[in-house]
């Protein structure tokens, strides 16, 4: 087994045999998960924040910063691997946590999954399984071979989505 | 028996002390007119600190055409935010060497989460209007969270699923869970840590109120809410020390000292991503020529 390991910001694809793509420490980032089961290609992108309008030259040396620059991105990488959006693959979303805010002024964690969930459904996807919100961070990863998608967090254990 | 307080006063005994000249570095840069000139003195008088200054600066990380072997060239080159972090690295090498276990942190997780909290503390200060603290609050955002390692061996002999049991992050923060668990935590523990080596006041201050900075006394809430929300903007980006990792509480009192500050939170967030990508990727190459 391989290990590709994303970082913030990255966009990941892949559809050689025994790889898994894996993020870690996803605080209020996002990470999505593309999935094709029948014919084995994973996808992953480690989304930090909603508009890449913020910081224009952050989105173009790391497009999977932003949501509206990586979910394009994301799909347009499937697509090279032979995955065209609708009825080809599953989405998946982990992570978007927040800090314990009465006043829900850090709720970036939310912005972000709800952007996210935006700029798929302008490309006719939805995600099929969310791991979203609360307050702890998540390391996530996706296996070629099975598809399946993993998610851990310290003191929590392991668990499949 | 004894309680987990007096257990807790035995192991800051037993920790090797600070060293004197962390100690007075320490206190002269935590005020805010300090002399270069007074920071090179004590520097030089350090071996290993002066040693490690210049194998640093003559690594990879800093590609210089001729070799720097004197003190003063290399503090202004390095500047002062690296000579701190060395400063502070060294000197608390039993604090950030270790993994946190009750925490289930992984071996860099308290330093990187201390480096970025500082980062973040220092960029909010900065772009207030008392831009004077900005060097003490990344000093405070460096020592924060060193009650954390006396704390962690505590936690480290509780069920596996406390966190669970109390809630964490629902119904409770981690601080409050600490305190039921343990009648402590890791900021009233740094807190005496931080007494114990004669930090000075306001590195004591922020220690132990960086969880509930409006409890802080007038003078020191300031920094203690840089410092409070530089903590949870670490973490936010996804550096935090392990299982507590978001399960705090942001005290809304903030408004009162930074809320134009935090207008432009995503901002505040990318120049911290930048600012802290930029120094690991030096330590990096740093390390490859030296062993710091």
């Amino acid at each position: 087994m391989k290990t590709i390991m994303v970082g913030i910001g990255g966009i990941a694809v892949s559809n050689k045999p025994g790889e898994i793509l894996k993020t870690m420490g996803l605080g209020s980032c996002v990470g999505i998960l593309a999935v094709s089961v029948q014919k084995k290609v994973v996808g992953m992108a480690h989304i930090a924040l909603s508009d890449s309008n913020m910081s224009l030259e952050k989105a173009k040396s790391l497009p999977g910063y932003f949501a509206d620059t990586g979910v394009p991105m994301l799909l347009n990488e499937m697509k090279k691997l032979g995955i065209n959006g609708h009825g080809d693959m599953i989405i998946k979303l982990a992570g978007g946590a927040n800090v314990m805010d009465p006043c829900d002024l850090f709720c970036i964690g939310k912005r972000n999954v709800l952007s996210i969930r935006k700029y798929l459904w302008q490309n006719r996807l939805a995600p099929r399984t969310e791991d979203v919100g609360g307050s702890f961070c998540r390391t996530v990863w996706v296996e070629v071979d099975t598809g399946k998608v993993f998610l851990s967090s310290p003191g929590r254990g392991e668990w499949e989505i | 028996m004894k309680s987990i307080v007096e257990e807790v006063k035995e192991n800051i005994r037993d920790m090797k002390p600070v060293s004197a000249n962390t100690t007075r570095i320490i206190n002269l840069v935590s005020t805010t007119d300090y002399k270069i000139g007074d920071l090179l003195k004590l520097i030089e008088m350090d071996v290993s600190l002066s040693t490690q200054c210049l194998r640093i600066l003559n690594s990879a990380a800093y590609s210089l055409r001729t070799p720097i072997m004197s003190i003063d060239r290399a503090v202004s080159y390095l500047g002062r935010k690296v000579i701190l972090d060395l400063v502070i690295q060294l000197g608390f090498n039993e604090i950030y060497s270790v993994p946190l276990e009750g925490y289930k942190g992984e071996q860099e997780a308290l330093w990187e989460h201390s480096l970025r909290t500082a980062i973040a503390s220092r960029l909010l200060v900065q772009s207030s209007s008392h831009k004077e603290t900005a060097d003490v609050a990344y000093t405070a955002g460096l020592l924060h969270d060193i009650g954390k390692i006396i704390i962690s061996h505590f936690l480290a002999k509780q069920p596996s699923d406390t966190l669970k049991m109390f809630d964490v992050g629902g119904e409770i923060d981690f601080t409050t869970m600490e305190s039921q668990m343990l009648e402590t935590n890791h900021a009233e523990v740094g807190y005496m840590m931080a007494v114990h080596w004669k930090l000075p006041d306001l590195l004591q201050m922020v220690i132990r109120y960086h969880h509930e900075p409006s409890k802080a006394p007038t003078e020191f809430k300031r920094i203690c809410f840089a410092v409070h929300l530089g903590d949870i903007l670490a973490m936010m980006g996804g550096y935090g020390t392990g299982c507590d990792t978001l399960a705090y509480r942001v005290d809304p009192e903030f408004k009162m000292y930074f809320n134009s500050e935090m207008s432009n939170l995503e901002k505040l967030l990318i120049d911290i991503d930048t600012e802290f990508r930029e120094v690991l990727h030096k330590t990096l190459l740093a390390q490859e020529n030296t062993d710091v």
